[in-house]
């Protein structure tokens, strides 16, 4: 999805809770993981994870460009599919320039 | 919702202090049980060397199937006992996700109220009471929250207490898991930040406490609509990133592993 929306403004950003940093470079490279990754640390223990109530895993948080939580839980197309929907009711740039 | 469910399971297993002591003859009648488990894995292991993989009817069945009546019986030997409550607890928690069958779930409802019965006012039941916070898919939610207001209104154990205010937050808010049976409404996770607020500032220092906290950030920060709290952390190469120098673009939070 990453790589299909390489052209819009779009981020995924991860928040990995491998064992180690190094687990997690060896993981980046083997797959080939090209959208920033926030290393965390395992689960048991992973901060972020525990701060967002983190409790299964993949959990995934959809923001628009203003930074309000839009979507929990998605999944797949559907995820897709509102990522599409929130790229296009981005002002664009023309828009910007005329207000 | 069962997998969830299941993820839950396993989270809290790995957080869990061991609660089962004290008795040896419930340890003995434990260890039974898990290396029949052992061996149960073990021959389905073996059958599925054998034939490259299962025939979905010949599965031997689960060894909490057979388990159900002895821990039944111990449970009925120490009737009313603290010395119950652990056999009572595995009985609804562990007896029902394995076995799913019309006895076990006969044998939860039963040790459900056993424990709402004679044993809501134990002290003992406090370390116990964690494994029956995520047993709303095995007994009836409501039975389950009726056995935490007992504790709340009988117990004077801390530890009791302050998982049983967590557990009635947490029935309450994973009422919308199931989008069959989901409570709908505006003020279901309302009602439930009420307990999850009550669990972290009358019960400071306790591991229901801890988890609840997050359960007040996620109802009060995290939910839909509203502006996501900023994330900085660092990246394999120690690089600082931060959430929000991601914004005025869409953003995909994804909270993984490669397990």
């Amino acid at each position: 999805m990453a790589a299909r929306l390489k052209d819009r403004p779009f981020t995924l950003l991860g928040i990995n809770s491998d064992e180690s940093r190094s687990a997690l470079k060896e993981i980046i490279e083997k797959e080939k993981v090209t959208w920033p990754n926030i290393f965390g640390g395992p689960t048991a223990t992973n901060e972020f994870a525990s701060r967002w109530n983190v409790y299964s895993w993949p959990t995934i948080y959809v923001l628009d460009h203003k930074g309000v939580i839009r979507f929990k839980g998605l999944r797949d197309e559907t995820l897709e599919k509102a990522v599409i929907r929130l790229l296009d009711e981005m002002p664009t740039a023309e828009q910007k320039s005329r207000r | 919702m069962m997998g969830k469910t299941g993820f839950l399971l396993l989270f809290l297993c790995a957080l869990m202090p061991s609660s089962l002591c004290g008795d040896e003859a419930y340890e003995k009648l434990r260890n039974d049980y898990d290396s029949s488990v052992e061996a149960w894995y073990a021959s389905l292991q073996e059958m599925a060397e054998q034939d490259g993989g299962f025939g979905s009817s010949d599965l031997p069945p689960h060894p909490a199937v057979r388990f159900i009546p002895r821990f039944k019986a111990f449970a009925q030997e120490r009737a009313g006992k603290p010395e119950a409550i652990p056999a009572l607890v595995w009985l609804i928690a562990d007896a029902t996700k394995q076995a799913r069958s019309k006895e076990s779930a006969a044998a939860a409802a039963w040790a459900l109220d056993e424990l709402t019965g004679r044993h809501c006012a134990q002290a003992a039941l406090g370390g116990e009471l964690p494994n029956l916070i995520f047993a709303g898919s095995y007994v009836s939610p409501e039975k389950l929250k009726a056995l935490n207001r007992q504790v709340l209104a009988k117990n004077k154990d801390k530890t009791a207490l302050s998982w049983a205010t967590f557990a009635l937050g947490f029935l309450i808010y994973s009422e919308g898991w199931n989008e069959e049976t989901a409570v709908k409404g505006p003020d279901r996770p309302a009602k439930a930040l009420v307990f999850f607020k009550k669990t972290v500032s009358a019960y400071e220092g306790t591991q229901a406490a801890t988890w609840a906290a997050s359960f007040v950030f996620e109802l009060e920060r995290l939910q839909v609509g509203m502006k996501a709290p900023d994330i900085v952390g660092t990246d394999v190469n120690e690089k600082t990133i931060r959430l929000s120098d991601f914004l005025g673009r869409v953003v995909v939070i994804n909270f993984w592993g490669f397990w």
